[in-house]
């Protein structure tokens, strides 16, 4: 199962892993709250990609219990308190994992997709 | 890290606090998403659209920590909710699955320690039990115990045993350890203990040279005997106990706890085991004849090579050679016997009879569960389809539909091991039958695991059918308002039709077996005993040794039963060797003047007597009338005469008047005269035909042990104390007498017959209660199933009456089929039973009549609830559901 996650008004099911991915590198530029880091990739898609809280709280539950994230109660905007996620070394190291293993995927899907022409 | 983090949170503290930090953390960043709204309603609308559901985040935030946790816990709260809301569907089908796993788990607990473990001597394949067969004998004693000097001659002569050994049973009085008492007591060879692979948990057994008459005086102990009147001494060893009067003996072993002694008629007919063997002694040669006297046990274990069949033969070849060297013109055999089949047979036909009630009562269960659970499922078919509906998954259904069967079924397992655990102490308390090793029955975790697994695969088989229909139901079936129908329609339901049948039919064959046997108990109860037993006393006295002299023991009985007599209430007093009842003994033959062979009857067998010894009296203190002549008087003391039983009179001289003739017989009775006849009495068992008895005056050969009647003219609770400080005022050394009522010895010898009767009375009311469950759970279902059809009918005017009459008389269809099959099978099966009838054949009319009319009548009962539930369906609600 992955995550669902809305695209244009369109529903996507990533492969597991992806969103994980996307989390990490989110959090990356630096600490950040659960509706910032959704916001983050709105943002940063340009609105392509927009994560439900179905989806963005379970994901950061595991990646906590993994280890990969630690969370703290701080205060946000107007006065108001709420947890705050930031990577740990252990995220650093599997954030850099997972982008060289989507790069691979990628590349490697691009060659499925866009054959170099075959020379004789 | 991971793991450990999760297990955490386990811990329920530790997880709410967590809940509340996830619920504040989405409760949070909702109003942060909503504050970028900045206030215009229809941004806000689109930011929570964004945002997502906050029920289904904080449930599948939740899902990351224990997966499946709380659904868990969910779904079996919401089923303990469902089902308290139902308590008769819960209640039937809890303790219809208490009482299937309940019998099930007892008999697995009986038959794993009776059955499988009996004896637990060495190698018991191996010991064989030998017999002997005498064919003038063998319409009343197919095999008898074996004659002393056969014994000695095979143990000298055979080659095919590794030993042969030989026991004699007898009750001795022990002075030592306490008050004096009885104890049951073994003449053995020595080389039964070595033979059988007992050894000794203190000292030591016998060794062989003891069997020499100068070394003897030594006895073996059971560890029972040891702790009882010894205080489980270890200094036991070496210390001499009085046994009776004279003899002393030395204590040279006690034998270990686990070992198991044969006791009663353990090793067939004629065994004269005692019930409790506590003290084994050397046998003594008893100066025997070669012709006469079978009443030793021989037990033998046969050399590895040599088969039953040709040790058989050899002893056999043996025995014709006593017979030529002894010149014995009569035939006589010898037979052998599995020792493990011998012990274990009487037991294994009753547990496989019962264990096949057992398998029926299980199966009964299990086809009530399927129905129950199938009429539920039907009933909330609509609920599913609404939570299917509203987006329940598949899976997460099927496991809510199965909780509920899962509770069930664990609850039903539970109540069926305590129920177990009641039902096993109850019956080693009071059952009758003689079963190996009942002591050591328990409930184990053996025994627990087992009747978990039968509990919660029963639910689990037969709940997985309904659940899987549940969950895969058409949602809008249901929010159409119509009962989708779960079973398959018609076919399914006569399925469940036909079980409906194959219930009736079981509980027919039970409730006749259970009918049988009641009417033969009844009919046993009013055989003619021959004597009164209300207010009558039997009073065992056994005299010790030193009444060496017969006049001592004549005066002892004489002036015992005088001072009786002369109690305040006692009406009359007698005295005889062995009271009813306990058995036969001093069996002969008898012979008439004028010729001396014995007597045989038209079926050309020998005519067998019981000679009984009696004083004057004997016959009015246990009410046995006179029915010619005389009774036996004080002035017989010296004259040969006798009185004999109505049988034997007329098998002795038929049409002719016994009076004044004169008889031959045994048992040191010699030639007699006969001067009455009595009325025939049971020696053995009131089902058996009565004994034929030749009364002597006892002052012919007064015996040690002899039975006192008192017979009262009112009911005196204080008697038996009274007779015990009058006994005791003769003799203050007597062993304590053993006293009981007729009535309680009446008793004692129905006592199978009882237990087996009450045993089948509760199989047959068990299958009884759960075909009338699964004949209500049928009928139930079918009036869901066609609650429509009904609700039309009665829009188009059938009345109330009438629905009543139509669901009842189709839900007896099945039932009187099912009767009908049973009835046929009941006398199809009726061979089997035969043996335990009395007075009544399988086939009886009345029997049959009276189960199928109780049958018929619960059934109807069952019908009624769902019939009346018939006739209240509102057909104006049924229409406009349509």
């Amino acid at each position: 199962m992955g995550y669902i996650v809305r695209m244009k008004r369109s529903r996507i099911e990533f492969v597991q892993g992806t969103l994980d991915m996307l989390i990490l590198r989110t959090l990356a530029h630096g600490p950040l709250h659960g509706y910032g880091i959704a916001q983050a990739i709105g943002r940063t898609t340009d609105s392509a990609i927009q994560v439900e809280a179905g989806s963005l709280y379970p994901a950061l539950q595991r990646l906590e219990l993994q280890g990969l994230l630690t969370a703290q109660w701080e205060a946000a905007r107007s006065g108001r308190r709420t947890r705050i996620y930031q990577l740990t070394p252990a995220g650093e190291k599997r954030l850099q994992a997972e982008v060289s293993r989507w790069e691979q995927f990628v590349g490697a899907v691009a060659l499925v997709l866009y054959p170099k022409p075959v020379t004789e | 890290m991971y793991w450990l983090r999760r297990l955490l949170l386990l811990l329920p503290g530790r997880r709410q606090r967590r809940a509340r930090e996830l619920d504040e953390e989405l409760r949070t960043n909702l109003a942060l998403a909503v504050e970028d709204a900045d206030g215009q309603p229809e941004q806000e609308r689109e930011a929570r659209i964004a945002f997502g559901s906050l029920t289904r985040a904080r449930e599948e935030a939740r899902g990351v920590w224990l997966p499946g946790w709380d659904t868990l816990r969910q779904d079996l709260r919401f089923a303990l909710r469902t089902l308290a809301r139902a308590p008769v569907f819960t209640v039937v089908a809890v303790l219809s699955l208490a009482l299937g796993t309940g019998a099930a788990t007892a008999l697995f607990s009986l038959v794993d320690t009776v059955l499988l473990k009996p004896l637990a001597y060495r190698e018991p394949g191996e010991l064989v039990l030998a017999r002997e067969i005498l064919p003038q004998l063998a319409h009343i004693y197919p095999t008898l115990p074996v004659n002393y000097e056969h014994y000695r001659f095979w143990r000298e002569h055979s080659r095919a045993f590794e030993s042969l050994a030989l026991i004699s049973s007898r009750r001795v009085p022990l002075m030592s350890g306490g008050e004096p008492e009885a104890v049951g007591a073994a003449a053995v060879s020595a080389n039964l203990f070595e033979m059988l692979g007992v050894e000794a948990q203190l000292g030591r057994t016998f060794r062989p040279e003891e069997e020499q008459p100068s070394n003897s005086g030594v006895m073996v102990i059971t560890d029972g005997l040891w702790r009882r009147r010894f205080g489980a001494s270890p200094s036991i060893v070496g210390q001499t106990v009085q046994l009776d009067g004279g003899s002393k003996e030395t204590i040279i072993g006690v034998l270990p706890a686990s070992f198991r002694f044969p006791k009663n008629d353990d090793l067939g007919g004629l065994s004269r085991l005692t019930d409790n063997t506590e003290v084994f002694q050397i046998m003594q040669s008893p100066n025997n004849d070669w012709g006469g006297d079978y009443d030793y046990l021989v037990l033998g274990r046969l050399r590895h090579s040599v088969t039953r069949a040709a040790a058989k033969a050899e002893l056999n070849l043996l025995e014709k050679r006593i017979a030529t060297e002894h010149g014995l013109d009569y035939p006589f055999s010898a037979q052998l016997l599995p020792l493990q089949e011998v012990i274990a047979s009487p037991v294994k036909t009753g547990l496989t009879v019962l264990l096949a009630a057992v398998m029926l009562l299980v199966l009964m269960v299990c086809v009530n569960l399927a129905n129950l659970l199938l009429a539920r499922a039907s009933a909330r078919a609509r609920e599913y389809s609404l939570r299917i509906a509203l987006g329940a998954g598949q899976g997460r259904l099927m496991f809510s539909a199965l909780a509920e069967t899962l509770l069930l079924a664990g609850a039903g397992g539970i109540l069926g091991v305590i129920a177990a655990r009641a039902a096993l102490a109850a019956f080693a308390r009071t059952a009758p039958v003689d079963l190996p090793r009942l002591d050591e029955v328990q409930v184990d975790g053996r025994v627990w695991a087992f009747a978990m697994l039968l509990s919660l695969g029963c639910g689990l088989f037969f709940g997985l059918l309904p659940a899987l229909r549940l969950s895969r139901g058409d949602p809008q079936t249901a929010l159409r308002g119509e009962s989708p129908n779960l079973a398959g329609g018609r076919r399914g339901m006569h399925l469940r039709e036909w079980l409906v049948s194959a219930e009736t039919a079981l509980s027919t064959l039970l409730l006749v077996l259970a009918a049988l046997l009641t009417a033969s108990l009844w009919n046993v109860l009013h055989v003619d005993r021959g004597f009164t037993e209300d207010r009558a006393l039997d009073v065992h006295v056994e005299l010790p040794e030193r009444y060496q002299d017969a006049a001592q023991r004549a005066a002892f009985f004489d002036m015992a039963v005088d001072r009786l007599r002369a109690l305040p209430g006692v009406r009359s007093a007698g005295v005889v060797d062995a009271i009813p009842l306990t058995g036969e003994s001093e069996v002969n033959g008898v012979s008439l003047d004028g010729s001396n062979a014995n007597v045989i009857d038209h079926d050309r067998q020998l005519v067998m007597v019981n000679v009984r010894f009696v004083g004057p009296d004997y016959f009015a203190a246990l009410g046995i009338p006179l029915r010619r002549g005389r009774m036996i008087e004080a002035g017989d003391r010296s004259r040969n005469i006798t009185v004999v039983s109505e049988r034997l009179a007329a098998k002795l001289w038929p049409g002719q008047d016994p009076l004044g003739r004169w008889l031959t017989t045994g048992s040191k009775v010699g030639r007699v005269q006969v001067v009455g006849v009595v009325a025939d009495v049971h020696n053995v068992q009131l089902d058996r035909d009565p004994t034929l008895i030749v009364y002597v005056p006892i002052w012919k050969r007064v015996p040690w042990g002899a039975d006192l009647v008192v017979r009262s003219s009112i009911a005196a609770d204080a008697l038996p104390r009274e007779v015990r400080r009058t006994l005791m005022g003769i003799d203050p050394g007597l062993l304590a007498p053993k006293m009981r009522t007729m009535g309680q010895l009446v008793d004692e010898t129905l006592a199978r017959r009882r237990f087996q009767m009450q045993v089948a009375i509760g199989f047959g009311v068990a299958a009884l209660l759960l075909a009338a469950v699964g004949i209500y759970g049928v009928v139930a279902y079918g009036i869901a199933l066609r609650r429509r059809e009904l609700g039309i009918r009665m829009a188009l005017g059938a009345r109330t009456g009438q629905v009543r009459l139509l669901v009842l008389y189709q839900g007896l269809r099945p039932v009187l089929w099912g009767l009908a099959a049973g009835v046929a099978a009941s006398l199809a099966a009726g061979k089997l039973v035969r043996g335990l009838l009395f007075g009544v054949t399988a086939s009886d009319g009345a029997t049959l009549a009276a189960v199928a009319a109780t049958l018929t009548l619960v059934a109807a009962l069952a019908c009624l609830a769902p019939a009346h539930a018939a006739a209240r369906i509102d057909p104006a609600r049924v229409l406009r559901d349509e």
